[in-house]
């Protein structure tokens, strides 16, 4: 059926087309462009612009029709170049023009406006409406990153549809009626929305612009490149555009296989972190006693390199620990796992801190994001996408509403329970019982189910986790499995992390073994001397602020990082990094998949990429990376023989998106990439753009004199405390009456250094809090905006919050309490790896 | 001004329960907070969105769009001078700015005693007695200056109090039948029909 | 007035009460059709009748129903948003004789199988409703509704929904829309005929108030009798309403097709002609979405195809009448500013077409125009309605864009002096 094919005619030559295509995009498909407004490639049609008529001829004759909402059929005989045709897209236009501004000089949107462009093209250049315009406030900001110019609106729909259809946040909508029709929120509530920028990209006019990019720039000075947004590890493929060596925005590409175009806010909108030149670290600086000054390259990276060696000389090579919980590229995680491997030797690596399941259990049979969303069941695990890979949230609302069935097993509801078929509750008293749930509810559908795998929960520790997962694969032996973990795919990828599959081929190389939590917490009794943070602040990994005061007593931490933070203020010595869209490289994704990452400026002040810093510590060290261009660290990658094999740059001349890994898998046929030529003008040409990936400047090492390693002193296993494998789990104990388990899960705009350093999402950042369905709260005696004190590991004072929605799907004898937020104070409430029993106070006011 | 009180929350229920899908419940309920506050306040919008399953902006979306439903305060009447085809051949343009200069208010606007609002309106189907008028949805006509004088000093007095109730009060019939048959039990008739 | 059908009562002064409606044959045709027919048999009549739907478009009610799409759940939605202008019938009916209403429906919802019954009246009719709920009230504590009508194996619900001021309401897809809550944005046909995907995306009939008012007459009397009524496609007896510039306005039901304009505006019976110094300039059949009728169309007969023939339409049978006291630019303004007013707003041509066609016009009648103008408006009414044509063609979604260009066209192209002596004197000359 769906390969059926109808005959039909444009403009009298006969074209073929499948069943069910909207008219539209069949003709976009010929070659034959029809002007719009209103239709979007990702989202229901609506017809109301009426710009899109075209001439078809059915049983009653010729008529006028809308394109965009018609189904191509058998027989049919359409035109598009007729004089009725011309006729009524020329009054179209003149219909929106009417009442339009004349403000194109000031509009943002000028110069990449298709209205505008229409109205050059096929506008008469003069205008016949010498009535009074309709007049507006301009512009009323509906949220704190948006803006709305009513007068320049011409009612399309589009950012109503994408706010109720695909983000199902209905907070704005039409008001009025007729000529009084407008968008509108509702009186003091805002389109706060965590994908409030999309409707900025689809407008088709300058009616909704962003705070961030208002006026910052004029299209015709942008130049841009294809690149990859590295907030969350799903990848979604980004036009970056600059404008005289600044960031100015970030546009989604529609890339069929990932993100369809939208992005979320956080991604959006990094490029004014890093634009944020005050919290940017610019320059490498030693700290001497309490002083910390700035110093040159190669007298910060000897002072590192002394320290690396001077630890593996007096405590072995394994008291060089090494982690990070941020997204590296693809170059700069394996020039570091290279390093850390071949180098210093040291088993003490982590370069996934959020990971927290077994990494080889990703990749023994992986799916794709496509494979996922039509899978016959899907199973959620431990994951909330709107929060951790935020345009995964859109899609699976997309597929659920197209069909896809899912059974989601969380600690605590996500903003999907609603819509899901099952929601299994992950309780610490009943494993066993969700997993006997989840197989259940899968029936016998076993054919073709996909399990993300997330590692949402914090107080779901790694062990259990990954039993979970392993007791679900066993049950379930064809499932494919799809990473849910929002960081640290590169790492798994180049076996940066315990547990993953090796893919450094130097014999004698040193594999991960020691975990982030453990590495911090080594690092806290001083079993480490020397500790290297990369590009990640070590209050997300689990120490207090005051940890950090005295973890410089007792190991020397060097950290590597973009932005300032707690960790680059009391680190011993700071290596400024390249920030997005400073350096050029790749990365993959959650679903292993190849993708570039542009360079757009040049570094801020020294900043340096990672794999540059590491191979010049490997030559200070006496040794050698061999990697002088990214092409030959991509040159190493691809003669790996682990799951990227055959990886290389070449891939991204041929198409935007590149390969899934390993190259064996076969891709499912990918649908052509669909552009909405409305409202993204730019990002039609990124695919010409794309193909010149690589021919960016690169900057060469400076090489240093370096010291000479002992070559003959062989590693020394210092701490072995691995991520829990599941084997050797047991049950935990009972709860008595007054405790609870603590299920502690992260939001998107949790406190970070880049969030810190972001003008326009800071203000996002809101205190954690305990999270109570209405029926939890009277049992436990509070209300909405109480305050109470938890007490755990540490203690912890937090705001209450009742939520409606848990009441649906919380089970009523839910012994979990949910913490909301991660911070470095809820953190503290956690031990070790495993579910915390809390118990909570209520916190009297005076 | 406020969301339901208990009373009417009551009856807001028993409409919500009558539909298959609870939103369709939506112009109803506007209607019954007009009848508590004489417009649909934005509590009262808050208040149908948590009723009826949707948002708030989309409450407003729908209420924004019909004429009817005042989205501020209006005067206890709110007269509506039909100036359309019928009433218009017939002098009702007339009728209306004599409505401004007796009321003292021009259209749009509401008298300072807060009791007299004045709209000019589409037709409203009384195109027989044109020039026609409407007050809080009741009908007059047809009418002169001297009649609509007549009529404002009626309202005035409370001459008219039981067949024009205040703004906002639209049908003081209740409905009066057994619970909605479950669509479950009609659809089981149904079926045992078509065999 | 030759046969009365839907209007029946009205000549008692107590024609809405209970006690009325029983003692003049009230209940009887539900009776005997859910309690002596089966439901195709009840159809079957309607089709016998050849009842056309009195709501605007002239389709026949049986055929309509035929073409429901079997679902198990289907719904019968009753048209009462009557917002035409100088449309006064269903005005009439629900407030004079809303029992007549409430058997009706429900005879058409045994018919054709409905779930559940809504009566959408508009909202404004504050008297009407009043009087429907008591009727439904009344009927409900009779067992003429719910759960076994009449001992019947039939059970059924209605509801009464009060619209809120908004003509395009009355278009069946926008009604529905704000049948579920929502903003009365029609839908787009092909797919969203209601028969086919209507409330709630199921199967749903539409019908006018006054359609199904007649409904308890045919299957009393028999399908055959009322379409022996009439002629050719018009069978029955029509609800007329007349207004504007003649003597005696009012309601006047007539047989289909056996009278003319010219008996219905001068006849001594119905309108009993114009001011007696003024003559006639036009006049407009059928609803003001219907091209105007001039004096030389006086001898058309009140038939369904006759008026089309002559390039008009019965439509919502409303016949608004012009005389020569009247400006006939100051007509077309307003009614062109009750569309512009009107429009939902989904489709440029219509929102910003009927807007900007409101503003030419009202500044030619205030003196402002200029010569241009004129071809500037029969250019922009050929953009929401290509060429013009009766019927039209349309660049929207419903018809009410294209209802603009008839009353703008008629008035620019048959009082072209009037327009000229506007712009050249800068003023109304009939001011
Ligand atoms: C703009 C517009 C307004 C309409 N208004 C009404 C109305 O007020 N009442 C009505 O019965 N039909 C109205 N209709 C016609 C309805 O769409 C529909 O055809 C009718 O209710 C069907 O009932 P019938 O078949 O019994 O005539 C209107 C149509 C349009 C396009
Ligand atoms: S604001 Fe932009 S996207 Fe939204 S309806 Fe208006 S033109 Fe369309
Ligand atoms: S023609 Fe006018 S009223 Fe009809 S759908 Fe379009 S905008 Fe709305
Ligand atoms: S109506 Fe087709 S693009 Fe707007
Ligand atoms: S035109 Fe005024 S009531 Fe109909």
């Amino acid at each position: 059926m769906p390969d059926e094919l109808v005959s039909l005619t444009f403009d009298e030559h006969p074209f073929q087309a499948q069943k069910g295509t909207k008219l539209i995009d069949a003709l976009d498909a010929a070659g034959i462009h029809v002007p719009r407004f209103c239709y979007h490639p990702r989202m229901s049609a609506v017809g109301m612009c009426r710009m899109c008529l075209v001439e078809v001829k059915g049983p009653r004759g010729v008529s006028l029709q809308p394109s965009c909402y018609i189904d191509v059929a058998d027989g049919m005989e359409v035109f598009t170049e007729s004089a009725a045709v011309k006729k009524a897209q020329h009054g179209v236009l003149e219909f929106l023009l009417a009442n339009h501004p004349l403000d194109c000089p000031v509009c943002d949107k000028g110069g990449e406006c298709p209205l505008q462009d229409q109205a050059f093209a096929h506008g008469s250049g003069e205008t016949r409406f010498v009535e009074e315009k309709r007049h507006y406030a301009k512009p009323i900001p509906i949220s704190r990153l948006i803006k709305l110019d009513r007068e320049r609106c011409i009612q399309c729909d589009r950012c109503t549809r994408f706010a109720d259809e695909i983000a199902g946040e209905p907070l704005i909508d039409f008001a009025g009626r007729g000529g009084a029709l407008r968008i509108a929120t509702f009186s003091n509530v805002d389109f706060d929305s965590y994908f409030s920028g999309n409707v900025a990209q689809i407008c088709p006019v300058g009616a909704l612009t962003t705070t961030p990019y208002r006026f910052k720039a004029r299209p015709w000075d942008l130049v841009q490149s294809a690149s990859t947004c590295m907030e969350c590890d799903l990848g979604c493929q980004v036009s970056l555009q600059s404008s005289q060596n600044e960031l100015t925005r970030m546009l989604g590409i529609d890339s069929d296989a990932i993100n369809h175009s939208w992005l979320c806010d956080r991604g959006r909108f990094t490029t004014s972190a890093v634009n944020n030149l005050e919290l940017r670290v610019a320059r490498p600086r030693l700290r001497d006693q309490s002083r910390s000054a700035e110093v040159s390259w190669s007298k910060a990276l000897r002072a590192a390199a002394l320290s690396i060696k001077r630890t593996i000389d007096e405590r072995g090579a394994s008291a060089v620990a090494i982690v990070s919980g941020t997204s590296l590229s693809l170059e700069t995680t394996y020039a570091w796992a290279k390093l850390a491997s071949d180098v210093i030797r040291t088993n003490a690596v982590d370069g996934a801190a959020d990971l927290r399941t077994d990494a080889s259990l990703l990749l023994e049979n992986p799916a794709s994001i496509n494979q996922a969303l039509s899978a016959s069941k899907l199973v959620l695990v431990n994951v909330d996408p709107k929060n951790e890979l935020p345009v995964m949230h859109l899609r699976l609302r997309a597929a659920i509403r197209a069909g896809l069935s899912v059974i989601e097993l969380n600690t605590t509801p996500t903003e999907l329970t609603p819509i899901v078929d099952h929601a299994i509750a992950l309780e610490p008293s009943r494993l066993g019982q969700a997993v006997d749930e989840v197989i259940a509810a899968i029936g016998d559908q076993v054919d073709d189910v996909v399990i993300v795998a997330g590692s949402r929960d914090r107080g779901f520790g790694a062990a259990l986790n990954t039993r979970v997962l392993k007791d679900l694969l066993e049950r379930l032996p064809g499932a494919k499995v799809l990473n849910g973990t929002p960081h640290g795919a590169n790492a798994v990828a180049v076996g940066f992390t315990p547990n993953a599959p090796q893919v450094i081929r130097s014999s004698g190389g040193v594999t991960p073994s020691v975990s982030a939590d453990a590495i911090v917490a080594g690092a806290l009794r001083g079993d480490f001397g020397t500790l290297i943070v990369l590009d990640s602040e070590l209050t997300r990994l689990g120490m207090s602020e005051a940890d950090l005061e005295v973890l410089g007593e007792r190991v020397t931490v060097i950290a590597l990082s973009t932005f300032e933070s707690a960790t680059t203020h009391s680190a011993a010595i700071v290596l400024p990094l390249c920030a997005f869209g400073e350096e050029q490289g790749s990365t993959v994704n959650v679903e292993w998949r190849h993708l570039r990452l542009g360079r757009q400026v040049e570094p801020l002040g020294q900043a340096r990429s990672g794999w540059m810093i590491a191979a010049e510590l490997a030559s200070m060290l006496g040794d050698e990376l061999g990697f002088l261009t990214l092409a030959d660290v991509m040159r190493d990658l691809n003669q790996s023989g682990g799951l990227l094999a055959g990886l290389g740059y070449e891939y991204f001349a041929e198409s935007l998106d590149g390969p899934l890994f390993p190259l064996s898998r076969r891709e499912e046929p990918c649908a052509p990439r669909i552009l909405d030529p409305m409202a993204t003008p730019g990002i039609a040409s990124v695919d010409r753009q794309g193909a010149n990936f690589a021919a960016g400047r690169v900057v060469e090492p400076t090489v240093a004199t370096g010291f000479a390693l002992d070559p003959g002193k062989s590693p020394q296993a210092l701490v072995s405390a691995e991520r829990g494998t599941g084997d050797v789990v047991r049950d935990p104990d009972p709860l008595a009456e007054d405790e609870f388990w603590l299920s502690l899960v992260p939001r998107l705009y949790d406190v970070s250094p880049s969030l810190s350093a972001n003008p326009f999402l800071a203000a996002w950042v809101r205190d954690p809090v305990l999270k109570l369905s209405p029926l939890q709260g009277e049992q436990l005696g509070l209300m909405d905006g109480d305050r109470c004190r938890l007490i755990g590991a540490a203690t912890v004072e937090l705001g209450v919050e009742l939520t409606k929605a848990f009441d649906l799907s919380v089970r009523s004898d839910s012994r979990v309490l949910v913490v909301d937020g991660l911070t470095p104070a809820t953190l503290s409430l956690l031990e070790n790896q495993s579910w915390i029993k809390v118990r909570v106070e209520k916190i009297n006011g005076e | 001004m406020a969301r339901f009180s208990d009373d009417m929350l009551s009856r807001a229920k028993e409409l919500v329960s009558l539909y298959p899908d609870p939103r369709s419940a939506t112009i109803p309920l506007c209607h019954l907070a007009q009848e508590q506050d004489g417009y649909v306040s934005d509590e009262a919008m808050a208040h149908i969105a948590e009723l009826v399953g949707s948002s708030a902006a989309e409450v407003q979306g729908t209420a924004s769009f019909y004429d009817m439903l005042k989205l501020e305060p209006v005067g206890r009447y709110v007269i509506g001078v039909c100036t359309n085809i019928a009433c218009m051949l017939r002098g009702a343009y007339e009728v209306l700015e004599d409505a401004e200069k007796v009321l003292g208010i021009p259209v749009g606007g509401t008298t300072e005693d807060g009791l007299f609002t004045l709209e000019e309106v589409e037709c409203i189907a009384h195109c027989d007695h044109a020039p026609a008028a409407q007050v809080n949805y009741r009908y007059f006509g047809p009418l002169d200056d001297e009649s609509f004088r007549s009529l404002i000093a009626r309202l005035r007095d409370g001459e008219l109090d039981d067949e024009v109730p205040p703004h906002g009060t639209l049908i003081r019939v209740r409905r009066e039948a057994p619970p909605a048959i479950p669509m479950t039990e009609i659809d089981r008739e149904r079926a045992g029909d078509q065999e | 007035m030759t046969e009365r059908i839907v209007g029946a009562r009205l000549g008692y002064e107590d024609s809405e009460t209970l006690s009325r409606f029983l003692a003049t044959g009230g209940d009887q045709g539900l009776r005997r059709a859910v309690l002596e027919m089966r439901p195709e048999e009840v159809a079957d009549e309607v089709t016998t009748a050849n009842l056309l739907g009195r709501g605007g478009a002239g389709f026949e009610a049986g055929r309509k129903w035929s073409m429901l799409r079997k679902a198990p759940r289907r719904y019968l939605v009753i048209n009462g948003d009557e917002s035409e202008p100088a449309t006064f019938k269903d005005h009439l009916l629900v407030e004079r004789d809303p029992h007549q209403l409430v058997e009706g429906a429900t005879i058409a919802a045994y018919a054709i199988g409905a779930s559940l019954v809504v009566i959408y009246l508009r909202g404004e009719f504050a008297l009407g409703l009043e009087r429907v709920q008591q009727a439904i009230n009344e009927a409900y504590a009779r067992n003429a509704l719910g759960r076994s009508i009449f001992g019947s194996s039939f059970s059924v619900d209605i509801l009464l929904q009060p619209g809120a001021g908004a003509y395009i309401c009355g278009e069946e897809t926008s009604l529905i829309e704000s049948l579920e809550g929502k903003r009365g944005f029609p839908r787009i046909k092909p797919p969203y005929f209601p028969a086919v995907i209507g409330l709630y995306g199921e199967p749903t009939i539409v019908n006018n108030v006054e359609t199904v008012s007649n409904l308890p007459w045919i299957v009393q009397h028999g399908g055959a009798a009322f379409k022996a009524l009439g002629e050719g496609r018009s069978t029955g007896t029509r609800l007329f309403a007349l207004s504007g510039q003649v003597q005696r306005p009012g309601p006047y039901e007539v047989e289909m097709t056996k009278i003319t304009f010219r008996d219905l505006i001068y006849g001594k019976e119905y309108g009993q002609g114009l001011h007696p110094d003024r003559s006639l300039i036009a006049f407009i059949p059928g609803g003001v979405s219907a091209p105007w009728f001039f004096p030389e169309n006086l001898d058309i007969p009140l038939g369904q195809d006759e008026v089309a023939k002559a390039g008009s339409m019965l439509g919502s049978g409303s016949v608004i009448v012009m005389d020569d006291t009247s400006c006939p630019v100051r007509s077309a303004w307003r009614i062109a500013r009750f569309f512009a007013r009107e429009s939902c707003g989904q489709c440029t041509p219509c929102r910003e077409g009927g807007a900007w066609i409101d503003k030419i016009l009202r500044r030619i009648e205030e003196g402002e125009g200029r010569e241009a103008d004129l071809d500037l408006l029969l250019d922009l009414c050929d953009n929401i309605s290509p060429g013009i044509k009766w019927p039209p063609a349309q660049t929207t979604i419903c018809v009410l864009g294209p209802s603009i260009p008839p009353s703008v066209s008629a008035a620019v192209n048959h009082f072209r002096d009037d327009f000229l002596v506007h712009i050249k004197e800068g003023r109304c000359p009939h001011a």
